[in-house]
């Protein structure tokens, strides 16, 4: 009688143990099936008419340029990164838009944030006054940054500024678009050109400070690819081999232009475009990079 | 027949009064009357006709009394039509109006939709005032619940889109004008209901920490899942819910409250009785109005209670009895969800089958399938039995069927017990201790994951679901009549007993 209840006993444990280790073996699948590979990522988000780039680097440390509008941007993210992953050390707003800071309110709001930088170009929007109100109330470090200076992601990743060149700290600025962070990621030899919403005058004036380092393999196109930052010499200069434009699909702004685009086929640089191609995603070891897109 | 009549308990004479004034209100909807003055005039020659029979006609006392229950059944419903509709408002004009925040906002992708009950016309007609006005703006900044706004913008009347009637759909939350692109700024804040106003706000705290803690789709999910929010579940997902027949799961149920006083009472084994029940009882209570006080849950829940109440008096309750009283009481406070809310109808469905036909199929399941595991047998038989019930409904408004449902409820059902309860456990360490809450996460995810998946695969299968339009009540009616019949003929043939709370 005794043996048999210690027998049933032993049983109960024994269903215990498989349970736990048969939840414990699918953990383990999920684990690495979700282990990012020894290569730079980057995603070019598919979140309709807006910017929103997410970088992760081979640390596994990662940065998210802009957040596009709306909140597409977190079911975005929910595929770009691992699902254990709840944090974001880099938070990039170029300029306080609305198609480059709504979505980023939602991101500070779900995600450790590490550092958000910025420029002190500031809006008056309703977006952007509740994205700084949610950065304070949570505490979150800011930075603002100036031409020159870097971001290192980890030891082999950084992002060096390239505008703005001055500080908009109680000046009036009638584009803000102009002031849009310009800057440049580099992993070994692989380069690529984020410009924000930067239009030719700031393209102009980029050329004449940074001429010699603006040579990329990818270009994040500026402005969505509005006539307003066609600058052809600015192209030239990059002489990218892939151009990304971050587009929404039939917006009202006509954008990509024509123009633009004859502009990078003449150059001879592949176009993609996260209209057609929905998320595009760059894979790079630092010498080689190959491309994934979802269409 | 008066000898028959006799035999009847005073429970199913109450039962049946309820029902004949259901039936009335039911049918008020198409006998109308126009005028208020005539229906307190009725009112009051039903009562003396009411009185001078029984006096008289003593015999045919019980039919008067049915007529006459049938007849404040039609007066009712036409007299709430009237107090709720609109006073005459120049629509399209430009308004200033002042007013409380009287639920919790309706966060959209990019704007918010808020309730607002108006307390001061600035600039619009006075007949305004204590209506309720349905305000559309941008997201930011966000309002809460409790706050006094006052806005700009269009008064109009919501329209009838080609396949949804809107003005029908927010006539049930009493809400006949909305402003659309409101200009608005905030006068005061915390002037709601004290107790409400703590409840949406652990609300809102424990959603904010499930989208913390988890990644998309799933923190929504789970949202949707124990806490009722279904914004932000994104489309797709949605129609996979729908094209396999487990959108229930979404909508809080009779299921999530099972489990949770399932789990509820196996925790309180060892308490005192009364504290059971009266903690019980505020749980339920608090519960119903964390989730939104929909129909569904608010049903479960009195089912719950009674439950619980059943228990603490040591008695038997019905099924039947109290499901009928609580959509005479549901009923009573809102004559519109009869017609208008389409959970109302098919939540009360769905158990009116699962009471009444599930025995049926345990029955055949006992025989055919004994080498299942019971609570897969019983999930068949729920399921099998409630999409029995509800399906003309189903077909009437959504204008499909999913066929393999009960192939997947199988699948996913089971999970359920597992994940309502880790998640519970996740939220509540979420507010004591991050780190543990993010542990727990993992398992949750995982259970997430496997029922999204199997979702996801089975509606992709092409023959998941039947499209077919119905729309002749004479069909539905004919249906019902027939599963009535048949469930009485099994019912006699193998003498099943009344389905009794206790079990």
């Amino acid at each position: 009688m005794i043996k048999n209840k210690f027998k049933n006993k032993k049983n109960i444990i024994t269903k215990y143990i498989l349970g736990f280790l048969l939840i414990f073996a699918i953990l383990v699948w999920a684990l690495v099936f979700e282990k990012p590979d020894n290569n730079l990522n980057i995603y070019f988000l598919d979140v309709g008419q807006g910017d929103s780039i997410y970088i992760r680097t081979i640390n596994n440390i990662d940065m998210l340029i802009d957040g596009g509008p709306g909140s597409k941007v977190i079911y975005e993210l929910a595929n770009a990164m691992p699902f254990y992953d709840r944090k974001i050390d880099f938070i990039l707003l170029t300029h306080p838009h609305s198609d480059h800071v709504s979505g980023l309110i939602e991101v500070i709001k779900r995600f450790d944030v590490g550092q958000v930088i910025l420029t002190d170009a500031t809006s008056s929007s309703k977006d952007y006054l509740e994205f700084l109100t949610i950065i304070n109330q949570k505490n979150i470090p800011t930075k603002i940054v100036r031409s020159g200076d870097e971001i290192h992601l980890d030891n082999h990743t950084k992002f060096k500024v390239f505008w703005p060149n001055s500080s908009y700290k109680d000046k009036s600025v009638t584009n803000l678009n102009n002031t849009s962070i310009v800057g440049k990621l580099s992993y070994y030899d692989f380069d690529v050109l984020f410009s924000g919403d930067a239009e030719d005058e700031a393209q102009k004036e980029i050329i004449e400070l940074f001429k010699d380092e603006l040579d990329s393999e990818i270009y994040k196109v500026a402005h969505h690819g509005s006539k307003n930052g066609v600058l052809e010499e600015f192209i030239n200069i990059i002489n990218p081999e892939i151009s990304i434009i971050c587009v929404g699909d039939k917006n009202r702004f006509g954008h990509p232009h024509q123009i633009l685009l004859d502009n990078l086929t003449k150059q001879g640089s592949k176009i993609l475009r996260t209209d057609a191609n929905s998320t595009i995603k760059i894979i790079s070891d630092g010498q080689s990079y190959w491309t994934k897109t979802r269409k | 027949m008066f000898k028959q009549l006799s035999k009847i308990t005073k429970s199913q004479i109450f039962i049946v009064f309820e029902l004949i004034l259901i039936a009335g209100i039911f049918f008020g909807k198409y006998i109308i009357i126009d005028n208020t003055d005539v229906i307190y005039v009725f009112s009051i020659i039903l009562i003396f006709v009411f009185l001078i029979f029984s006096f008289y006609q003593k015999e045919l006392t019980i039919i008067f009394v049915c007529g006459i229950i049938f007849f404040s059944g039609l007066l009712y419903y036409n007299w709430f039509r009237i107090k709720i509709t609109p006073p005459k408002i120049e629509l399209g004009s430009e308004v200033e109006l002042e007013g409380i925040i009287y639920e919790e906002p309706d966060e959209k992708e990019t704007k918010t939709q808020l309730k607002v009950n108006i307390t001061n016309a600035i600039e619009a007609n006075d007949n305004i005032i204590s209506r309720n006005v349905l305000v559309t703006l941008e997201k930011y900044p966000q309002y809460k619940y409790g706050d006094i706004i006052q806005f700009k913008g269009e008064i109009e009347e919501p329209q009838k889109f080609e396949d949804f009637d809107y003005k029908n759909y927010l006539s049930r939350y009493n809400i006949f004008y909305i402003v659309k692109n409101a200009k608005a700024s905030l006068i005061d804040i915390n002037r709601g209901n004290l107790l409400l106003n703590n409840i949406y706000k652990i609300k809102a705290r424990s959603a904010n920490n499930i989208r913390r803690l988890l990644p998309e789709p799933f923190a929504s999910f789970l949202n949707g899942l124990i806490l009722g929010l279904r914004r932000g579940i994104p489309q797709n997902i949605l129609d996979a819910f729908n094209a396999t027949g487990t959108s229930h799961i979404i909508a809080i149920s009779g299921l999530h409250i099972a489990i949770l006083v399932k789990y509820y009472q196996i925790f309180t084994k060892r308490w005192p009785q009364k504290m059971v029940f009266i903690l019980g009882i505020a749980g339920l209570s608090f519960y119903c109005i964390l989730t939104g006080l929909r129909s569904s849950v608010v049903r479960a829940s009195i089912l719950a209670g009674s439950f619980l109440f059943a228990r603490q008096i040591g008695r038997k309750a019905s099924v039947v009895n109290v499901l009928v009283f609580i959509a005479f009481l549901m009923v009573l406070q809102n004559p519109l969800i009869l017609h208008y809310d389409i959970g109302f109808q098919l939540s009360f469905l769905a158990v009116l089958g699962i009471v009444y036909l599930s025995p049926l199929f345990n029955l055949l399941f006992n025989k055919y399938l004994n080498f299942v595991p019971k609570i897969l047998r019983d999930i068949l038989s729920a399921t099998f039995s409630a999409q029995i019930a509800t399906m003309p409904i189903i077909i009437l408004n959504f204008g499909q069927i999913s066929i393999i449902s009960p192939v997947v409820n199988l699948l996913i059902l089971p999970a359920l017990p597992i994940v309502i309860p880790l998640s519970f456990l996740m939220l509540i360490f979420s507010f004591i201790n991050f780190t543990i809450a993010k542990c727990i996460s993992i398992l949750v995810w995982i259970i997430l994951k496997y029922i999204i998946y199997i979702t996801n695969e089975f509606s992709k299968l092409q023959i998941s679901k039947i499209n077919i339009a119905l729309s002749s009540w004479q069909a539905i009616s004919f249906y019902y009549i027939i599963l009535v019949l048949i469930i009485y003929f099994f019912q006699k043939k193998y003498k099943l007993k009344q389905k009794y709370l206790y079990d």
